[in-house]
């Protein structure tokens, strides 16, 4: 620890009283309740931050208070009441936890058992306070070597900024600036989770990494950031999230992710979102407002972004590929399901600045319920761009006549040279395939799921093997009580 | 969790610019109650709004400040000559001495959206305009043509009704032009009753200089057609802004255009159709040829009511790019709330494919005359579509005088 940091330390536990008028301890384990400029100290003490990485929070911080709310999205919620949240919590010690599966709300765990899910990693999920003195442990650490042997730096950004603060310093902001936007900047102030990967030059990473293996950080937090940067030549892969649904009480989440690919590099990054909905009625579920941009940096670099997304009362995510280099080449791939109350205002951005750069967008979305969703994305060629390529899908799927499917893209071509396509369809399952289908005995909601997942088959395929089969049951499982 | 405290305000930033409306004065006095009343509301929205700048949603991509700032001092006049054959245009400045309810009623309806600050105009210095009210069951066989000219200054805002009653049929052909720099804002409303038809074609061929924003709200009932037109290829900027409400079932509603714009010629079309009722179909297709630094914008968008099932709607945009420097921006939107529909969109931008030149320059063809064939092609083929022949004859004219300049 530095002198720096135990100075702020020092002047954080000076304060000692908060405007709100809590007495703060700084041995706590949760910080008070709401936002200030103590706060973010609070919580960059907390992370043992060096200077330079607080005063950056402290910017953002600032920022934060100065920006507007953006109200371009069509999603409809109450305003946000960002004194009503805590901003830092220290991971769910074993008191709090439930101390068995029975004490877990039945109907996580039918879904545990839809989706297939062993019992042991039911109860990992479900939060539930066993020691996970078993198998994967063993399988993280063997992990973890194999990569370390590879020069592959896996961690969690804390102990990144400990451990790498060079690298952290160097590109944590260059894609997504902490001034990007207001979600972007409340996570800048306040994140206190998530992933860090490096791919050292040359190296192919040789299995897919999910935070799932970095079992020590079980409590994926609210306000993750993640940043992956794969070196000249690299490869990677990264899976986040998880098909089951997670067990998680807090409404508001704000993640950032930053992708970076130098030179030849690929990085693959595959969400599955389920995080709570909310109930039929359209009672609490998750805010899940989210910025995610990739940077193809050098030549011949490639990201692609798959995302499953079936959770969240309100979705707000845009993952986003800046080609700069010459030749790269940005893929989106996604299915978005929204069921009963669920918005969800999703899409993409392909940002073409080099030459020869390619873009793919492949976005399938079921509205279903009373549920809203809109396909919002851009395209944009600079002039400089000569001989870019885009190809744009957008489908949506209505089932229901309550609910609303949207699109609405941006097609900004500023080069001759550069060519553009879009196409977009609206439409419901049709009824002779719904029809063929219960002729030979199949149900009519297992009906509707077969339909609905050869809908999606495009995007699907694009999923690493870990993800597929159960993404494919999840979709039958968001879609539950649509029909019918 | 408690339930309301102070939650934290943020600073809101206005879409709006009052400040631009500084220019405009209110107008002189007189004429009916009406008339004073739908002058005072327009004129009030306008104060409040200012004219739109790209902060607005639907004006991201058109900046129109630059070039109308020195007009709305004084209002202008523009010449206005019409070829009807049956006496069907009727003088709205006319009418006004004793103007029919339907009429009063008509012309006080308020915009459909709120970012219409240019209607508003319009409304602040209404004093003249066409009308033409087809009876039920009349069908008009012969085109009603009018010329607009504008004069280098001018700033006119006229407003045009078109009504068709049940069963009646019309064409309308509306040329624009003009010399020097003038700014043309006008307000159109279109009323094609049961089972009517209406064509409504506008070839837009203002000076290089002048400035072309024209508003137009067709309103089509039950088993009504408004097939709506317009070649683009003058104006050193042009807004064609077209809402239409399809508000019986099985009405149809086409709208098209070509545009072809060279030099640093700005040309914006922004659609919007509404299915409020089951049964009814709506294409959209547009081209656009840009040439040196031209600006192409296609904005559209298909709003499909809760309930307007069996909707069959689609919507198509390709744009050429001829050259480096040329710009096109396309938004092409769908929103649904019904569930039993069928509507798409497709929206492509490039240049003249290298394939079918070399076709051509493999056969002989110069290459000028194969670029100008392969444009005339593809312009082509949205004015095939149109109903009336002799205004397919006249696009394509003018397409070909401009390949040739």
């Amino acid at each position: 620890m530095s002198n720096i940091s135990d100075d702020t330390i020092e002047q954080v536990q000076n304060l000692k009283t908060y405007e709100a008028g809590f007495v703060t301890d700084i041995e706590s384990d949760k910080a008070p309740q709401g936002l200030s400029e103590e706060i973010v100290r609070f919580i960059s003490a907390k992370k043992n931050d060096p200077d330079w990485l607080l005063e950056w929070r402290l910017k953002a911080y600032e920022r934060w208070l100065k920006m507007p709310e953006p109200d371009w999205a069509k999603l409809d919620y109450p305003e946000i009441d960002y004194q009503d949240y805590y901003y830092y919590a220290a991971p769910k010690t074993a008191g709090d936890a439930p101390k068995s599966l029975d004490e877990v709300d039945p109907k996580l765990l039918e879904t545990y058992e839809k989706l297939g899910i062993p019992l042991r990693e039911q109860e990992m999920l479900a939060g539930v306070a066993v020691d996970y003195v078993f198998d994967s442990v063993s399988v993280a650490t063997t992990f973890k070597k194999s990569l370390e042997e590879k020069g592959i730096i896996f961690c969690s950004i804390s102990e990144a900024v400990q451990n790498h603060p060079d690298l952290v310093r160097k590109y944590m902001g260059s894609v997504v600036p902490y001034h990007d936007n207001k979600h972007a900047c409340l996570n800048s102030a306040v994140f206190t989770d998530g992933s860090f990967v490096y791919i050292p030059e040359g190296v192919r990473c040789p299995m897919e990494l999910s935070t799932y293996f970095r079992i020590n950080e079980l409590n994926t937090g609210q306000f993750e950031r993640t940043l992956i940067i794969a070196d000249k030549g690299a490869y990677v892969s990264y899976l986040e999230g998880c098909t089951a649904p997670m067990r998680d009480t807090r409404q508001l989440h704000a993640a950032v992710v930053e992708l970076i690919a130098h030179e030849d590099a690929e990085i693959k990054y595959s969400t599955v979102q389920n995080w709570y909905p909310g109930d039929e009625e359209g009672k609490g579920g998750i805010y899940n407002f989210v910025t995610k941009r990739g940077l193809c940096e050098g030549k011949n670099a490639k990201i692609s972004w798959t995302q499953v997304e079936t959770g969240s009362a309100i979705t707000w995510k845009y993952p986003s590929c800046v080609l700069k280099g010459d030749n790269s080449v940005g893929e989106f791939y996604s299915v978005a399901i929204t069921n009963n109350y669920q918005q969800a205002d999703t899409g993409t951005k392909m940002i073409h600045i080099g030459k020869n750069t390619k873009s793919r967008i492949i976005s399938k979305g079921i509205s279903a319920g009373h549920a809203d969703q809109t396909y919002r994305g851009v395209v944009k060629i600079m002039p400089n761009a000569t001989g870019a390529r885009n190809y744009t899908q957008c489908d949506s799927l209505l089932i229901g006549n309550l609910c609303g499917a949207h699109t609405v893209p941006y097609i900004e071509s500023r080069n001759p040279d550069a060519q553009l396509e879009h196409e977009a369809t609206t439409s419901k399952i049709s009824d002779d395939q719904l029809f063929y289908a219960r002729q030979r005995g199949i149900g009519e909601e297992e009906a509707v799921a077969l339909i609905v997942n050869g809908f999606c088959r495009d995007v699907m395929q694009h999923l690493p093997m870990e993800f597929a089969v159960e993404a494919q049951k999840l979709v039958g499982i968001s879609l539950e009580g649509s029909v019918g | 969790m408690s339930a309301s405290k102070n939650i934290m305000k943020f600073p809101k930033k206005s879409r709006y610019k009052p400040e631009t409306a500084d220019v405009f004065v209110p107008m002189e006095e007189g004429g009916a109650d009406w008339l004073r009343a739908l002058r005072k509301s327009g004129f009030d929205e306008l104060k409040e709004q200012g004219l739109p700048t790209p902060k607005l949603e639907r004006w991201k991509y058109t900046n129109l400040l630059p070039l109308v700032k020195n007009f709305g001092a004084e209002l202008g006049a523009s010449d206005v000559v019409y070829e009807d054959p049956d006496k069907l245009v009727q003088n709205m400045g006319v009418l006004f001495e004793d103007a029919p309810r339907w009429l009063i009623d008509v012309l006080s309806q308020a915009p459909v959206r709120d970012d219409m600050a240019l209607w508003h105009l319009c409304n602040a210095y209404i004093r003249d305009g066409v009308v033409i009210d087809v009876p039920a069951g009349e069908i008009v066989d012969k085109p009603v043509e009018i010329t607009i000219t504008g004069h280098d200054g001018a700033f006119f805002v006229p407003r045009t009704v078109f009504r068709l009653g049940e069963g009646a049929e019309l064409t309308v052909i509306e040329f624009h032009k003009g010399e020097g720099r003038y700014w043309n804002n006008r307000v159109t409303n279109v009323i094609v009753g049961p089972n009517a038809r209406m064509r409504h074609y506008r070839i837009q061929e203002n000076s290089a200089d002048a400035v072309y924003t024209q508003n137009t709200h067709v309103q089509i009932e039950r088993d009504g057609t408004y097939e709506g037109f317009t070649l683009a290829a003058g104006a050193a900027l042009s807004r064609n802004q077209i809402h239409a409400e399809l508000s019986g079932s099985n009405a149809t509603c086409d709208v098209s255009g070509i545009n072809i714009l060279r030099g640093s010629q700005h040309g914006d079309t922004t659609l919007e159709i509404e299915h409020k009722a089951p049964h009814c179909t709506s294409h959209q297709f547009i081209r656009s040829v840009l040439g040196d630094q031209a600006h192409g914008v296609f904005q559209g968008k298909v709003y499909v009511s809760r309930g307007a099932d069996k909707t069959d709607a689609d919507q198509l945009s390709n744009a050429l790019l001829l050259s480096e420097g040329a710009e096109m921006d396309t938004k092409p939107e769908l929103e649904i709330y019904a569930e039993d529909v069928k509507c798409s969109h497709g929206a492509t931008t490039g240049k003249l494919e290298d394939e079918s030149l070399f076709y051509l320059r493999s056969r002989g063809v110069p290459e000028d005359q194969a670029r100008a064939l392969l444009i005339e092609a593809f312009v082509d083929e949205v004015a095939d579509k149109l109903g009336d022949e002799a205004v397919r004859e006249i696009v394509r004219k003018r397409v070909e005088i401009w390949l040739k300049k």
